[in-house]
């Protein structure tokens, strides 16, 4: 049941990531890339991850996407610009780092990896309840990444406005 | 404070609206009485069963819409009366001025505001209609 | 497993027809308070008391022309008010409606399910919500559709963040992020009565979310004509009529969670078990009613005072109410 569930969702993820290739409408990409947001969030609760799966919701598929919908409307990019033929030198490097990305996920398929069961289980995330436990942990163990991450968030914040603000 | 309090005057006040009784006549069952001097759809008076329109062609002549059509006969009798008398109602500005000009004072103007038609030719108003109004 | 599903089937199925009913008759009641404000009846000659209006109003939806314009684009156009509707639905699958009753020996739950993070998940769906809307008027290919869309955009970002930034200080005074256990905390003070600033920031902020009157931007009759749903027709344009009005039912119903109390009647006075179902919709039925009244009595706001309001006020007061709650939840703890 459970797995019936997740293929689905996953096969919605990987359709929506090829129609973000594939749409020759802006908008239509970024709808795609919504799907994708949307049935990520979707494997997220399979796991019981619901604080992730909100968060998902809300931030990327919610508040990131809307922006990005928002500024292709804004623009107005209605059809693909015309890209040149040539092959660039920018398009052997994604060529190459492309290969590479296959070759290193299709290694550990290879040599027989499966990753190894860690200490959270589905019966203790169920007992432990994801918010609580996530929480905790932020604010205890890794409470100083957390803290840096959001400086580094305040601080591009504060660069945007002030890169804004010159021509306002 | 100074944001909110004509907030909640608004509120107030409408809120008194709500509960004051609606003004609106329910029309086909409440009709509203229009004034005397309403000037509605004409009618052709009588006299002893007989219309007091001589067919003088007054009316026909003042009327600026030109929607009155009045064809004269005489009874034998040399009494003069209008053997075919038709308002174009669909077109009539309900100034009135016929019953001003109207030397017998055969015609006035009713307060019946209230008729209706499927067709163009039901407006043609003739005379037995607007004897009979 | 199977009573189990036959049981969430059948609560879906009441959810999703009592809502649709209410949707419906929410309507009915918006068009006879607003005409008796403006001192007329309203809708009141199909059936006793127009009580059929909103049946003419749904077969009338149905038989009109469906029209795509042709320069439309047509997948995101019948699309959008899909993607409307359905967050709009699905919300009300996380709200308690009451307690538990006892039917053929089973414990039933008067909700359709207890997710632990269910404040997050509306705050989820509130921000899908907004594509139906904003895809809407841009699909649309109208000048007035478009700008309906952007103001939406805008309009949304900015309120959420105040709207999660408010729901912070109720989630500290309750310490969980069900509704379920944030209603069982508020047996003897509703959060209205703790967080009153909270609660009339909510309170804007949630209009502001789902587009109400005094911040109807989108579609501003007067000046977008409409805005997003001008080239709209038939069913379509009726499933953005329906997914306003869940909008405003599940305001109406997440407020009455978060902040009154829920079945709970206040001041500790004991609820009975029969008695908190019509507590519950008692309440409800007073918001709904205050949103219509506000509807009736407020101007629409400017394009920059809705973003001033939202930005320079209602965000600096959320963030100060969270400090300020901060400071006394660890005061008396």
């Amino acid at each position: 049941m459970t797995l019936a569930i997740f293929f689905v969702f996953a096969a919605f993820a990987v359709l929506g990531g090829v129609g973000v290739l594939l749409a020759r409408n802006p908008i239509h990409s970024a709808l795609s890339l919504v799907g994708t947001m949307v049935s990520l969030a979707g494997i997220y609760l399979l796991h019981h991850a619901e604080f992730i799966f909100a968060i998902q919701l809300m931030v990327y598929a919610g508040a990131i996407m809307t922006l990005i919908v928002f500024v292709i409307m804004l623009l107005d990019v209605r059809h693909e610009e015309t890209e040149s033929e040539r092959l660039g030198f920018g398009k052997v490097i994604g060529m190459v780092l492309a290969g590479l990305m296959v070759v290193v996920l299709l290694v550990p398929l290879g040599a027989g990896l499966t990753g190894k069961a860690g200490g959270m289980t589905e019966e203790v995330l169920a007992r432990v309840g994801g918010v609580e436990f996530l929480s905790e942990k932020l604010f205890t163990t890794y409470l100083l990444p957390f803290e840096i991450a959001s400086v580094l968030l305040l601080v591009g914040l504060v660069g945007a406005v002030a890169l804004a603000k010159k021509r306002l | 404070m100074a944001v909110i309090t004509p907030l909640l005057k608004g509120l107030a006040f409408t809120l008194k609206r709500f509960f004051s009784k609606p003004i609106t006549y329910q029309y086909p069952e409440q009709k509203r009485e229009p004034s005397e001097r309403w000037r509605g759809l004409h009618r052709l008076k009588t006299e002893n069963g007989q219309l007091k329109c001589v067919a003088c062609g007054l009316c026909e002549a003042v009327c600026p819409a030109k929607v009155i059509t009045v064809e004269a006969k005489e009874t034998p009798d040399g009494r003069r009366f209008p053997n075919r008398f038709v308002v174009e109602v669909t077109r009539c500005i309900f100034c009135g001025y016929c019953q001003e000009a109207c030397p017998k004072d055969a015609i006035e103007l009713t307060p019946n505001y209230e008729f209706c038609g499927y067709t163009r030719e039901e407006f043609h108003m003739t005379r037995d209609v607007l004897a009979r109004n | 497993m199977l009573d189990f599903l036959i049981e969430s089937i059948l609560k879906v199925l009441v959810v999703f027809g009592v809502l649709l009913f209410v949707v419906a008759y929410t309507t009915w009641l918006e068009r006879r308070v607003l005409g008796r404000i403006q001192v007329r009846h309203g809708p009141n000659r199909v059936g006793p008391q127009g009580l059929l209006q909103p049946l003419a109003d749904g077969l009338k939806g149905f038989f009109k022309e469906d029209i795509v314009p042709v320069n439309a684009d047509k997948i995101v156009y019948v699309l959008a008010p899909v993607l409307s509707i359905v967050p709009a639905l699905m919300i009300v699958a996380v709200i308690p409606f009451g307690d538990s009753f006892r039917l053929f020996g089973r414990e039933i739950t008067m909700r359709i399910t207890d997710v632990n993070v269910a404040l997050l998940y509306i705050l989820g769906l509130a921000g899908l919500g907004e594509y139906g809307v904003m895809l809407g008027g841009w699909a649309s290919n109208n000048r007035y559709g478009l700008l309906g869309s952007l103001r939406t955009a805008a309009q949304m970002i900015s309120y959420e963040l105040a709207l999660g930034l408010t729901l912070i200080s109720v989630i500290m005074v309750s310490g969980s992020l069900s509704l379920v256990e944030i209603v069982n905390t508020q047996t003897v003070w509703w959060n209205a009565f703790k967080q009153p600033l909270a609660f009339f920031l909510f309170l804007i902020c949630g209009l502001a979310e789902i587009n109400r009157t005094p911040f109807d931007m989108p579609e501003a009759e007067a000046e977008l004509a409409c805005g997003f749903n001008i080239e709209y027709s038939s069913m379509k344009f009726a499933m953005f009529f329906m997914a306003e009005y869940a909008h405003l039912i599940s305001l109406a119903m997440i407020i009455t969670c978060l902040f009154l109390g829920g079945w709970y009647l206040p001041f500790g006075i004991p609820t009975p078990g029969l008695l908190k179902f019509p507590v519950f919709l008692a309440k409800v039925f007073v918001l709904v009613f205050f949103f219509i009244w506000e509807r009736g009595t407020f101007p629409r706001l400017r394009y920059d005072q809705i973003m001033r309001l939202g930005w320079k006020w209602l965000m600096p007061l959320a963030l100060a109410n969270i400090f300020v709650t901060g400071v006394v939840v660890t005061a008396v703890a």
